[in-house]
């Protein structure tokens, strides 16, 4: 069976707003709305490297994401990592690209890398396991 | 810690939400569900034999996540199970009136119906919550 159909990796792909989960220590859940993108074979989230959700996803790398429409939804399950290194870099100007605010073409990368490491920014990589909708 | 008036009212202007509890593993379960909100507390109707139940009785801190649009309000409560027949048809009686659904005028059928479908009521009550708009 394959891991998602292609009206769920539509879904997925047209959409950017989500709800994040993750573990607290106790087991108990922790939830934020999130932008998010899917490339088709993983969720990308950008945040910081202090925030309560990577605390706990380096704790506990199973997630979910829930993404609502309305009374639609799909809900993915599965298996987050934090990238601080170059990828990192190239999700986050996959990101702002998709958000309309590409870097400019010139813009220096050792600079921009430099600057995401100062800000704490980090990417959360999400591998689906499970997708309901 | 007593919610704000400004997230209560959110709360009772709302009745779709996200509700995330812990699996055994520690991992986060999520699903949308409708609820009710009395000025103190948020009820859902579940069945006992659904994750978001079992996960509750198991570990009863929960969050729930109320979305409208991009703005959220978050709460994170300690949840108990409401299975008393009285008191469980008192509140899907009620969640009814909530949503505009009809009464049922049978009370007996009402109950029997209730129990083939396993049906039970989450109470949460609010530790904190967030609201960002």
């Amino acid at each position: 069976m394959a891991l998602m159909t292609d009206e769920q990796a539509a879904y997925l792909r047209e959409r950017q707003v989500g709800v994040l989960a993750t573990a607290k220590k106790d087991g108990s859940p922790q939830q934020a709305m999130i932008t998010y993108l899917f490339d088709g074979s993983h969720i990308v989230i950008s945040t910081l490297k202090r925030s309560a959700k990577i605390h706990n996803i380096r704790r506990q790398p199973r997630v979910s994401l829930l993404v609502p429409d309305g009374k639609q939804q799909v809900i993915v399950y599965g298996t987050a990592e934090v990238l601080e290194s170059r990828e990192r870099d190239r999700y986050i100007m996959a990101i702002r690209e998709h958000q309309g605010d590409p870097l400019p073409a010139d813009y220096d990368l050792d600079r921009f890398h430099e600057r995401l490491n100062e800000l704490g920014r980090v990417i959360i990589r999400i591998m689906p396991e499970r997708v309901l909708s | 810690m007593a919610l704000t008036d400004d997230q209560k009212q959110w709360l009772a202007e709302h009745t779709l939400a996200i509700l995330a509890t812990g699996k055994r593993d520690g991992s986060p379960q999520v699903s949308t569900i409708y609820y009710g909100w009395d000025g103190t507390h948020a009820y859902i109707s579940v069945t006992s034999d659904r994750a978001k139940w079992k996960n509750a009785m198991r570990n009863p801190n929960v969050a729930l996540l109320v979305p409208d649009g991009r703005r959220q309000l978050i709460m994170y409560g300690t949840a108990e199970g409401i299975t008393d027949p009285d008191e469980r048809d008192h509140w899907s009686i009620w969640l009814r009136e909530q949503r505009g659904a009809e009464v049922p005028a049978d009370r007996a059928a009402f109950r029997a119906e209730l129990d083939s479908a396993n049906r039970v009521i989450l109470k949460i009550t609010p530790d904190r919550a967030f609201k960002n708009d």
